[in-house]
C-alpha cells in the first residue's frame, strides 16, 4: 500500500525527514509516533500529497505521489480517508452535512449521501449531534464527525493524525476499536499519535520518527481490546 | 448526464449554502447589483412606452398641411383637390379655426384659456390627411409634404414621421444615457461582486483546502463560486424586477392620468418577457463575471 524509498523532505534549512524507508502492506494496521515536532504530519501530508518528497521515491496506492498529475489527485484522495488533528470540519454545515458532502463529491445522490452520513455517524456514536454545526461541538466529537467523514468514501487507506489527542480515555479506546473495525474489512490504517498508552492498547507495528529518522518497531504488546 | 447533473445541483447547493451563511457580506454586493439593475430597468421601461407611443403614431399615417390665414377660396379649392386627388390619400379632412381651437382646449385643457385672451384665434385652418396603410413610406409621405407645402396659400406641411423622427432621437440618446449610466453602475456591481466572492473565498481557503482534501475537484470548487456569483446576480435582478414592478403599479394607482398632462398618452405597460429576461440575464452574467475575475488573473491563488 505505501513504500518509501529514501524519502527526505526539507523546509528551507528545517530537514523534517531524513532518508526514510518504509513499507505497508495493504491491509496493514501501524502507529507512527514520536516526539512533538518529529514529523508525523509531515509524513502522513506526504502520502496524502499535499506535500512532495524533496528526494526519494513514495509510493502510495500504486501511483507514485511526484509523478501524479493535479487533475488525477482528487481521484486518488477519493481512495484514502483523512482524519486531522483538528478535524477540519467545514463551518457552515452540520455534521451530517459535512460528511454527506464526501459523498456528493463521489457523485452519490443527495438523499444517498444523507443516508450514508447517518450510518457512520452511528458507527462512530455521533447521530445524536447530526444536526449540530461545528461550532456547537466539542473538540472530541468534532473528530469523531471527522473520522465518519473520513470513511465516507469506504476508503483503502486511512490516515490519522492524533485522533484521539482530545478525547478522554475511554472514548479514545472508543474510537481505536473503531479503526480496528475498519481495518478489519480490509482498510490499511496509519495512525499517528504520541500516546503510548493507545500503542500498548493494541500492541501494533509502530513507526518511530526520531530526530527526522523513521525506525520500524514490531508488535510491542500481543493483546488486544476485545 | 447524471453526472452533470449531479455536479450541477452541487455547484447550486454549494452556492446557495454559502449566500446564505455570508448573507452579511454577500447583501451589501446584492443592494448594489440591485440598484444598478433598478437604474437600467427604469431607463427600459421609459423608453419602451415611449417607444410604443411613437410607434402608434407611425402607424396612423397623418400628415397635416397648414393653410395661410389670408388663403383665398380658389387657392383652397386648389389645395382641396391636390389632396383629395392623390392616389396616396385615402381621406382627408379640413380643420377650420374654430374646430382646431376647440381642439385645442380640450387637449391642453391645463394651460386654461390661453386663446380667449386673445382678440383672434391665432390657429390657422389646416387639412388632416390620411395616407393609405400600402402607400406610408418615409419617401411618398417626404414627396408628398414637399408638393403640398409648395401650393400657393400653403403654411407648410408637415407628416407625423418627422416628428416621430425627432422624438425617436430623443428616446434613442435616452437609451443611450441608460445604458450607459446602467452598463457603469453595473461594473461597479461587477467589481463589488469580484471583491465580495475574493473575500469570502480568502476567509474560506482553508475550508476550500479541506474540500480538495477530501477529494473534490477543481470543476466543484470553482464552480461553486462561478454559480455563487451568477446565483447573486439573478437574485439582484429578481429584487430589482420586484422594485420596479412595485414603482410601476405605485405610479399607475397613485398618479391621476388627467394631471399627467402630454404623459397621459402613454399606454403604461411593464417591461415586455424578453426584457424581464434581459435584465435577469444581465444581472446573472454580471455576477458569474464578477466572480470569475475574482478567481481569474490577479485573483484568489492557493498553492
Ligand atoms: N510548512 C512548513 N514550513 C516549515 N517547516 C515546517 C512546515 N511544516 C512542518 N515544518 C517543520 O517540520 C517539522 C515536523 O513537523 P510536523 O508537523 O510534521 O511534526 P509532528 O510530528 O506532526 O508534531 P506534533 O506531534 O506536534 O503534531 C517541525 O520542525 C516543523 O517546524
Ligand atoms: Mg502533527
Amino acid at each position: 500500500m505505501i513504500r518509501a524509498f529514501h524519502v527526505t523532505k526539507r523546509y528551507g534549512s528545517i530537514t523534517a525527514l531524513r532518508d526514510v524507508n518504509v513499507q505497508i502492506r495493504p491491509g496493514e494496521f501501524v502507529f507512527l509516533t514520536g516526539a512533538s515536532g518529529a514529523g508525523k504530519t509531515t509524513f502522513l501530508r506526504m502520502l496524502y500529497r499535499a506535500e512532495l518528497p524533496t528526494s526519494g521515491q513514495l509510493i502510495v496506492d500504486g501511483r507514485n505521489i511526484a509523478s501524479l498529475r493535479s487533475r488525477e489527485v482528487p481521484g486518488f484522495r477519493r481512495r484514502i480517508g483523512l482524519v486531522f488533528q483538528d478535524a477540519r470540519l467545514i463551518d457552515d454545515r452540520s455534521s451530517l452535512e459535512n460528511i454527506a458532502f464526501v459523498g456528493r463529491v463521489l457523485g452519490l445522490a443527495r438523499g444517498e449521501s444523507r443516508r450514508r452520513g447517518m450510518e457512520l455517524l452511528k458507527l462512530t456514536g455521533m447521530d445524536h449531534r447530526a444536526e449540530l454545526f461545528p461550532a456547537q461541538l466539542s473538540a472530541g466529537e468534532k473528530q469523531r464527525v471527522g473520522l465518519a467523514r473520513a470513511l465516507m468514501s469506504a476508503p483503502v487507506l486511512l490516515l490519522a493524525d492524533e485522533p484521539t489527542g482530545n478525547l478522554d480515555p475511554d472514548t479514545a479506546i472508543e474510537m481505536l476499536r473503531i479503526f480496528r473495525a475498519i481495518n478489519r474489512r480490509g482498510t490499511t490504517v496509519v495512525l499517528a499519535t504520541h500516546d503510548p498508552d493507545m500503542i500498548a492498547a493494541l500492541g501494533r507495528r509502530t513507526l518511530v520518527i526520531e530526530g527526522g529518522r523513521l525506525r520500524s518497531l514490531e508488535r510491542t504488546v500481543e493483546s488486544e481490546p476485545a | 448526464m447524471k453526472a452533470l447533473f449531479g455536479y450541477a445541483s452541487l455547484c447550486i447547493e454549494e452556492a446557495g449554502r454559502g449566500i446564505w451563511f455570508h448573507r452579511r457580506v454577500v447583501a451589501p454586493a446584492l443592494i448594489v447589483m440591485m440598484a444598478s439593475l433598478v437604474v437600467l430597468g427604469a431607463f427600459m421601461l421609459a423608453s419602451d412606452n415611449l417607444n410604443a407611443v411613437l410607434s402608434g403614431w407611425r402607424e396612423r399615417g397623418q400628415l397635416q398641411v397648414f393653410l395661410v390665414p389670408e388663403v383665398t377660396p380658389a387657392q383652397q379649392a386648389a389645395i382641396d383637390s391636390a389632396i383629395g386627388g392623390h392616389s396616396a390619400v385615402e381621406e382627408y379632412r379640413f380643420i377650420d379655426p374654430e374646430e382646431a381651437a376647440a381642439l385645442f382646449r380640450s387637449d391642453f385643457s391645463e394651460l386654461g384659456d390661453v386663446l380667449a385672451l386673445l382678440e383672434e384665434n391665432p390657429l390657422p385652418g389646416s387639412y388632416a390627411v390620411t395616407i393609405a396603410a400600402p402607400m406610408r413610406s418615409e419617401r411618398v409621405l417626404q414627396q408628398l409634404t414637399d408638393d403640398l407645402a409648395a401650393l400657393p396659400g400653403v403654411e407648410g406641411a408637415q407628416y407625423d414621421l418627422e416628428i416621430i423622427g425627432r422624438l425617436e432621437l430623443g428616446v434613442r440618446a435616452l437609451r443611450l444615457v441608460g445604458v450607459l449610466l446602467g452598463g457603469t453602475v453595473l461594473l461597479a456591481a461587477m467589481i463589488t461582486t469580484a471583491n465580495v466572492i475574493r473575500v469570502m473565498v480568502f476567509a474560506r481557503r482553508r475550508e476550500i483546502e479541506t474540500m480538495r482534501l477530501v477529494g473534490a475537484s477543481e470543476a466543484v470548487v470553482v464552480g461553486r463560486f462561478l454559480v455563487e456569483g451568477g446565483l447573486q446576480g439573478l437574485l439582484a435582478g429578481l429584487l430589482a424586477l420586484a422594485v420596479l414592478l412595485t414603482a410601476y403599479s405605485f405610479g399607475l394607482a397613485y398618479l391621476d392620468p388627467d394631471s399627467l398632462g402630454f404623459l397621459s398618452i402613454l399606454p403604461l405597460r411593464f417591461l415586455s418577457p424578453l426584457m424581464i429576461g434581459g435584465l435577469l440575464a444581465g444581472g446573472t452574467i454580471t455576477g458569474l463575471l464578477g466572480s470569475w475575475f475574482a478567481f481569474g488573473p490577479g485573483g484568489v491563488r492557493f498553492d
